[in-house]
């Protein structure tokens, strides 16, 4: 009853707050800017979502919030189309889309396979959304008793299982993500008041500009990588209509089952600290060809396989919110990215966002479900629109690209400095790129850092210097057992696997 | 018989060195500080000596394990270096000459990445950024930069 009473009235004030005419303009801007730049080939949605955030550092922080979700929501869109209609998938949660999705595509049944996507997003996402409103208030009323050695715990176990549930090298994932939290010790100390790593710039003082840096490391170097790889493919455009779009009698009595299994493994997936959509995505693909009575049909365009994957996908990328939000502590690079640009708007995600700002968290969760619908409604009319785009050459997109790359990070602080950083940044993503070392855990550790020295530097003068603090508390114990935990498994694969078999290969089987 | 992966050796050595010298800078430049009273030194110090091991990890895994190392991506230098110079002049460019020549020449430059962009095409495309980036930047959000600019 309480909860009842308490979960609508929250419902009341995100409503109050989500739907001004400004705030849903907003939101449509960012779905439909968020789908303009996802469904663009060769640009994934990690640097979609790093393009388009300056934009809204004009914004008041509520409204800047509200266009997020949208960016968000539509780039991560925007990629399940170029992985249906191309089989160009623009981030690892989108791989699995393709495999039944494009040869849908090519048995010409590209739209019964859009419209399905964009239903099953809207349910994995709904269903996300209404178990963040249920358990985040939970986790705040728990997350008030944490300490300094609690966070520093839970950061480090957030970079940890980032780094060992990927497709990278454990190794090589905990190497990036320590050169993050190396690069987020630069500018100022708090605690002194030295400058670290300057070198005699008086720009370097803030820190590393995390716009440079996400735009350097994802977008400028998958540009270089993509300049004379990405051909143009021709899709025939009359296969896509409305009439195919309707799905057969036979579509819709598969769907549902793995549209709601599908939102289920990503709401679990989601919510765990560093795992994300891409594991969400795997699992729930792996086990619908497990549950399938023909599990031969699967990789040759069998519905299932798009629509729990998709659901998973929308689900998790819900659930990742719960601890980024009540927390502070991201769980994947879009997160850490959401987190920065949040942090930039004066706007710290806690336990006390949510009693302080009841109307920013709140509003912010409406304004999901108020993209998510958008996303549902604009997908379906300007199917022709986004097409137009896929087939847009490549090599007059990507001068248009780094113009809005430039003139992006420079309307920031109006300094070329910025722009100085995104060509560091770009140079080094892309030697990273070539040396098969994820750039995903380098943001989420460049985010984290700043937070956990803090943290790490707070408990120890609690602590009198006692390293025994993160032991003598029961739950930053059981944290650092979860670290070893997952260290180990780490290990243990990396150890057995010989040829480079992923964390999510073993949980797809 | 025994493959090496000379990638990931190469890469894990770098990756030990920047360690180390993140370590030795923050160390001679910083105060370390005790554990109860951190200096600003102490966690950079602590990170890059993670950086460095982990690196030697990388490195030892690429010599030891029989692992086929995987092609990868291979490095193009020409789109490299042109997209690179293509945001350096713009970044060059928009403060002294302003904002329509900053975008000429980046398309210029950014346009020897490939031989696909002709040079009429890549004429034609700067033009279109420009009007476009007058419209949205300069009218529709009202940024204040100059459009043109004498250098001198």
């Amino acid at each position: 009853m309480d909860i009842l009473a308490l979960f609508s009235e929250n419902i009341g004030i995100g409503l109050a707050t989500a739907v001004t005419p400004t705030n849903l303009l907003y939101c449509f801007f960012g779905v439909f800017l968020g789908m303009l730049v996802g469904v663009m080939p060769g640009i994934g949605a990690m640097s979609a979502i790093s393009m388009l955030f300056p934009l809204t550092f004009y914004l008041e922080p509520t409204t800047a919030l509200i266009m997020l979700a949208g960016i968000w929501y539509g780039t991560a869109y925007g990629d399940s189309l170029a992985a249906i209609l191309l089989n160009v998938p623009g981030a690892t949660s989108t791989a699995i889309t393709c495999l039944d999705g494009y040869p849908m595509a090519r048995q010409g049944r590209a739209g019964v396979a859009l419209l399905m996507t964009t239903i099953a997003s809207f349910i994995g996402g709904s269903i996300g959304i209404v178990l963040m409103m249920l358990f985040s208030p939970v986790i705040v009323r728990y997350a008030q008793q944490f300490g300094a050695a609690e966070y520093f715990m839970l950061m480090l176990l957030g970079l940890i299982s980032a780094s060992n549930i990927s497709n990278a090298s454990p190794a090589k994932s905990m190497a990036m993500a320590a050169l993050g939290v190396a690069l987020g010790t630069v500018g100022m100390d708090l605690y002194t008041g030295t400058n670290r790593f300057v070198f005699g710039t008086l720009e370097l003082t803030d820190g590393i500009g995390i716009v440079g840096l996400a735009m350097g490391l994802f977008g400028v170097s998958e540009i270089i990588s993509s300049v004379r790889d990405v051909s143009t493919s021709t899709i025939d455009r009359k296969s896509i209509t409305f009439r195919s779009m309707i799905p057969t009698r036979d579509d819709l009595s598969r769907v549902w089952p793995p549209i709601l299994r599908g939102s289920a493994i990503g709401s679990f997936f989601g919510a765990l600290p560093g795992t994300g959509s891409a594991v969400a995505t795997f699992v729930a693909y792996g086990s619908e060809k497990r549950l399938a009575r023909q599990p031969e049909r699967f990789g040759k365009g069998a519905i299932e396989g798009v629509v729990a994957p998709e659901a998973a996908n929308n689900a998790a990328d819900q659930t990742a919110f719960i601890p980024t939000m009540t927390l502070g502590i991201p769980g994947s690079a879009t997160m850490a990215i959401m987190l920065g640009a949040l942090l930039i708007q004066g706007i710290s995600p806690g336990p006390t966002l949510m009693t302080r700002h009841p109307d920013v968290f709140w509003g912010l969760v409406m304004s999901f479900w108020i993209g998510n619908l958008l996303l549902l409604v604009l997908n379906v009319p300007l199917i022709g629109l986004w097409i137009r785009i896929l087939m847009i050459p490549y090599h007059l997109l990507f001068p248009a690209i780094l113009m809005f790359i430039c003139i992006g990070v420079y309307s920031v602080n109006n300094s070329t400095f910025d722009i100085w950083t995104v060509v560091v940044f770009g140079g080094i993503g892309y030697l990273m790129r070539l040396g098969g070392l994820p750039a995903a855990p380098l943001i989420l550790g460049f985010v984290l850092g700043p937070l956990m020295e803090e943290h790490f530097r707070r408990a120890m003068i609690l602590s009198r210097g006692e390293f025994s603090t993160f032991i003598d508390r029961p739950v930053s114990l059981s944290v650092l057992l979860l670290c070893l935990l997952v260290l180990g498994w780490g290990g243990y694969r990396a150890w057995r696997g010989r040829r480079s078999a992923s964390a999510v290969d073993i949980l797809a089987d | 018989m025994q493959q090496r992966n000379y990638k990931d050796i190469a890469y894990g050595i770098g990756l030990v060195a920047f360690g180390l010298w993140i370590f030795v800078y923050a160390a001679t430049n910083y105060h370390l500080g005790t554990p109860a009273q951190m200096g600003p030194g102490l966690f950079p110090a602590g990170v890059g000596t993670l950086i460095g091991v982990l690196g030697a990890v990388i490195a030892l895994t690429g010599a030891l394990r029989n692992i086929p190392a995987d092609d990868g991506p291979r490095l193009d230098l020409r789109a490299t270096i042109s997209v690179l110079s293509a945001i350096g002049v713009f970044a060059l460019s928009v403060t002294t000459l302003g904002l329509f020549p900053a975008i000429i020449l980046m398309v210029g430059i950014a346009s020897l990445a490939d031989d696909k962009l002709k040079p009429h095409k890549a004429a034609l495309l700067a033009l279109a950024l420009c009007t476009f980036a007058y419209l949205v930047f300069n009218l529709g959000l009202g940024m204040p930069w100059p459009l043109w600019r004498s250098p001198f």
